[in-house]
């Protein structure tokens, strides 16, 4: 052990910021977010193990201190920081012929990933978020689009000149139901320098730890009264593990008219489909630019979230399942390491709280408490600069997917901060690294 | 006083001069419960953890100082990613990951001579020591759990076990002379309530060329207590009244047994009501004496073959409690646990393939809540007194509370009275007799490759004590007390991929 060739790097960080305008205060003074401030700060440290020409391993820890937001100013006092650990990674990776340009590689543990390196906050909507409910994930510098493990199981990457595949079998540790397996398959093609194409498949809650959580596909009881839930209190929701679907009036008794309705069952298993592009113009025009060897490039996403419509109700229609987004980094001439903008548009009529779907395993959406076609489009302003080498600033104004944890002790729903146009934040952080 | 002046001040500037390196891993393991027989009837499902899964990520760091040639100073952190165990499908919801960090090491060592096996060393700190290297999972009972009740430790590569990471605190010296090697410990009871007490153990080692080594020590649990009115309560010091009226069994009392004053002739004495008069009899005590014999058999060099660790042949043999105490404690054939372990051979496919196999004949589950007194629904109502940590095992009505248990005359079997139903209570619930559990069985695999990759896996029936997801009354088993498995049938598997650095 004492031989083995090694190295360490580490990152931390302080990290602040201001909810400038939310709308979804939840009609609850307790949840109103206007104006709320947002700090923590962390640190990690990786180590990574040269075993062999072909064997690495990468282990790392971290910590974060954060905090609610504060809510109301009558809820301030409830105000309290949290201290939290996390693994960075733990993997080993296998590669052939070499480390150094392999053309096979395995992953195995939990590591990174990102297929869309230029994804700086909207997108990544294969490996983020769920398929019914169509769940998208984003925020400022979420653990997507960090040096930070985001998958657990396996990965296989075969690269060529212009191509690379690469094959997942992930367990899910993010959103209970825990430990579901997905499988995820990429390719990415690069026809001529500086334009690639990138597509997947992801067929998520393939196989399910517990296949009466993820796909109740029979009822069993227990499942309409209200406040069901568990965690979400005073939601008289009867459709949690199915929906009721095709309501039809027969001939009226004594009582009145008797509605009945299909009940639908459903899953939260799905396949997600993944299609993007990525354009370097500095490349594809060939041009000499001195600036960042970012700049210029415009890149895309498109996905459809759930192939099958499994309800009538809710999943009817595709095209309310197609998130799109599109990011341009623009041309800062040296002044920035990056700076992009990146736009949304996801037509999702239900709501985006996600409470419903990993504290009760529905695959029916929340009931909406808000109107769920003001939040169709999103957007963000990314900026970062690297100092000295080692020290990165980076700022981000946004209206995005933020979820924040229910303020002053009220439960976590799992809702989105941003539901309408006029609603954004601002965020800052200044990091060490090496 | 100058002289110690002058010491430090050479310290300090040695450790200008200080060497260190730093160990690390990380690792990924999963697993899955296939069998349990115990899923009690009551309370929900969160009791029935069959075909459950496990997963957790961890990693850690440790930096060790060569202070001087002959003093060394160890400090590490880590960290792993856990969650509780699911239970059936209402508890799964309430199963969440949790992050638990821990410290490593932090010791200092001061040795003369070799320093792997050195004249004279000593150890303070908190640091990793494992007295029998041969245990891959069932056995080291002289420093795994408690005396009163006699409670043993095991599963999947447990912290004592793994000795990367540090599980005992206090004070360790030891001498390693000719064929003979000795080890005195000072320990501090951080796990097991009443904590804080100090535990002193000895253990004499003999080694015949790597044949064969013979191994015995005794470990004085609590022999310092931090508060001796918990430890060994005095009789004075408690009211009758704090003690359960109905003691139809032993492991009914909760920390003293109540007898009935007699006059010279045998006859029981009456108060003016007609009742009679009851004094505190036996007060249990958690301190006593385990004590501990091991053997290690290696043919190899016998037969001319090459080193490793197949064919070879071990065990450990331990009394949990010299003293009988009580009702509860009245035969030490039950208080012997025992655990024969065979390396089978790999031809160097594996590192080691391990089987080990123990019996231990106490009547009472491995339960540790009373101990403990974690879960606030046992014992109602609760009082201060209550509360004390218990060195009596878990009943049936410390299970049930209050309700109504009925035990069949004829056939033995157990049935509770809740409401207007009456349970049958499957043989292996009835923990005021458990002999279901006596038998452990374990079958360890590792395999290191590169000298940094390890992978081991186990298939095992032992002492594992997962932590389920929260749930509900009567017995609330989100902190880990019990082991899960309790009959024959009952089983799991556990596989484990890391590196070391």
């Amino acid at each position: 052990m004492g031989a083995t060739k090694w190295s360490v790097s580490a990152v931390g960080w302080l990290q602040a910021g201001r909810i400038f305008n939310s709308t979804d205060s939840s009609n609850q003074k307790i949840n109103n977010l206007n104006k709320n401030w947002l700090q923590n700060m962390g640190g990690q440290f990786t180590a990574l193990i040269d075993i062999s020409p072909n064997w690495e391993a990468g282990g790392g820890i971290g910590a974060l201190q954060s905090h609610l937001p504060l809510g109301a100013i009558s809820n301030a006092q409830n105000y309290n920081p949290n201290w939290g650990g996390y693994i960075s990674e733990a993997r080993i990776s296998w590669s052939y012929p070499n480390k150094e340009n392999p053309q096979y590689k395995i992953n195995l543990g939990a590591f990174p990933f990102n297929y869309s390196p230029q994804t700086r906050n909207l997108g990544l909507y294969l490996t983020r978020g769920l398929v019914y409910p169509g769940i998208v994930i984003s925020g400022f510098e979420t653990i997507h689009v960090l040096p930070i493990a985001n998958i657990n199981g396996l990965q296989i990457i075969n690269s060529g000149k212009n191509f690379e595949h690469t094959l997942i079998i992930n367990s899910e540790t993010e959103y209970a139901p825990y430990f579901d397996l997905s499988a995820i398959y990429l390719a990415k093609l690069t026809p001529i320098s500086g334009f690639t194409l990138g597509a997947g498949i992801n067929f998520f809650r393939f196989y399910a730890q517990n296949e009466d959580l993820t796909s109740l596909r029979e009822y069993k009881g227990n499942c309409e009264t209200k406040s069901n839930y568990g965690i979400i209190s005073n939601e008289n929701d009867p459709e949690v593990c199915y929906s009721l679907e095709n309501p039809r009036t027969l001939l009226p008794n004594e009582n009145g008219d008797t509605v009945y309705y299909d009940t639908t069952t459903g899953s939260l298993s799905g396949t997600k489909l993944m299609g993007r592009t990525e354009l370097d113009f500095k490349k594809l025009l060939n041009f000499s630019y001195s600036g960042s060897e970012s700049d210029f490039v415009l890149y895309s996403e498109i996905a459809l979230l759930g192939v099958s419509n499994i309800s009538k109700k809710y999943y009817n229609k595709r095209s309310e399942r197609i998130p799109i987004m599109v990011g341009a980094n623009l041309p800062t001439f040296g002044i920035l390491d990056v700076l992009a903008f990146e736009f949304e548009y996801y037509p999702n009529p239900h709501s985006a709280d996600l409470g419903k779907a990993t504290l009760a395993f529905s695959w029916v959406p929340r009931r909406e408490h808000y109107n769920a076609k003001r939040d169709d489009y999103k957007w963000s302003l990314y900026a970062s600069k690297v100092i000295a080498k080692n020290i990165k600033a980076s700022a981000q104004v946004a209206n995005d997917h933020l979820r924040l944890g229910g303020t002053g002790g009220a439960y976590y729903t799992g809702s989105e901060v941003f539901i309408e146009p006029k609603n954004w934040y601002w965020m800052t952080k200044l990091a060490f690294f090496f | 006083m100058h002289k110690i002046f002058l010491y430090l001040i050479t310290l300090t500037s040695l450790s200008q001069a200080l060497t260190y390196t730093i160990h690390g891993k990380g690792y990924t393991e999963f697993g899955k419960i296939m069998h349990v027989s115990d899923t009690l009837p009551i309370g929900g499902d969160q009791y029935n953890l069959s075909d459950n899964w496990f997963q957790t990520v961890g990693a850690q760091f440790t930096a060790v100082a060569q202070i001087t040639n002959n003093l060394e100073g160890a400090f590490g952190f880590g960290g792993k990613k856990y969650h509780d165990t699911f239970g059936g499908k209402n508890s799964n919801k309430f199963a969440s990951f949790r992050f638990a960090s821990f410290i490593t090491e932090s010791r200092m060592t001061f040795h003369i001579g070799e320093k792997e096996a050195p004249l004279f060393s000593t150890t303070f700190g908190n640091f990793a020591f494992n007295y029998n290297k041969d245990v891959k999972n069932l056995g080291l009972y002289m420093l795994r759990g408690t005396v009163y009740p006699g409670f043993l430790e095991s599963g999947f590569e447990h912290p004592r076990v793994d000795t990367s990471i540090g599980d005992f605190f206090g004070a360790l010296f030891t001498s390693h002379y000719g064929a003979f090697e000795n080890h005195l410990l000072i320990q501090n009871e951080r796990q097991y309530a009443p904590r804080f007490d100090w535990h002193l153990g000895y253990i004499t080692k003999y080694h015949y060329k790597n044949i064969f080594t013979l191994g015995a020590g005794f470990n004085y649990n609590r022999i310092l207590p931090a508060y001796n009115n918990i430890t060994s309560p005095k009789a004075d010091s408690i009211n009758t009244a704090d003690e359960r009226k109905d003691q139809s069994h032993p492991y009914d009392v909760k920390f003293f047994e109540l007898t009935t004053l007699r006059d010279s002739l045998g006859n029981k004495l009456l108060d003016t009501t007609g009742k009679e008069i009851q004094v505190v009899g036996h007060v249990y005590s958690h301190a006593g004496i385990k004590l501990m014999g091991m053997f290690s058999f290696d043919p190899k060099p016998l037969l001319g073959l090459s080193a490793g660790e197949d064919l070879k042949v071990y065990g450990e043999i331990g009394l949990i409690g010299v003293k009988n105490q009580g009702k509860v404690y009245a035969k030490r054939s039950e208080r012997i646990p025992i655990v024969i372990g065979f390396n089978l051979p790999t031809f160097g496919l594996l590192d080691v393939l391990s089987l080990e196999v123990e019996h231990y004949g106490a009547r009472y589950k491995n339960d540790t809540r009373k101990l403990d007194y974690k879960d606030p629904n046992i014992h109602l109502p609760i009082t201060q007194v209550e509360r004390r940590p218990s060195a009596v095992p878990v009943s049936l009505r410390d299970y049930w509370k209050d309700q109504d248990i009925k035990t069949d005359s004829l056939t033995g079997e157990v049935s509770v009275v809740v409401g207007q139903d009456t349970i049958q209570l499957p043989k292996q619930s009835n923990v005021n007799n458990l002999t279901s559990d006596d038998i452990k069985w374990s079958l360890y695999a590792k395999k290191t490759i590169h000298k940094s990759i390890v992978f081991s896996g186990q298939i095992a029936n032992d002492h594992f004590r997962p932590a389920p997801a929260l749930i509900s009354n009567p017995i609330n088993p989100r902190f880990g007390t019990h082991t899960v498995f309790t009959t024959l049938k009952d089983w799991y598997f556990m596989f484990k991929i890391g590196y070391l650095f």
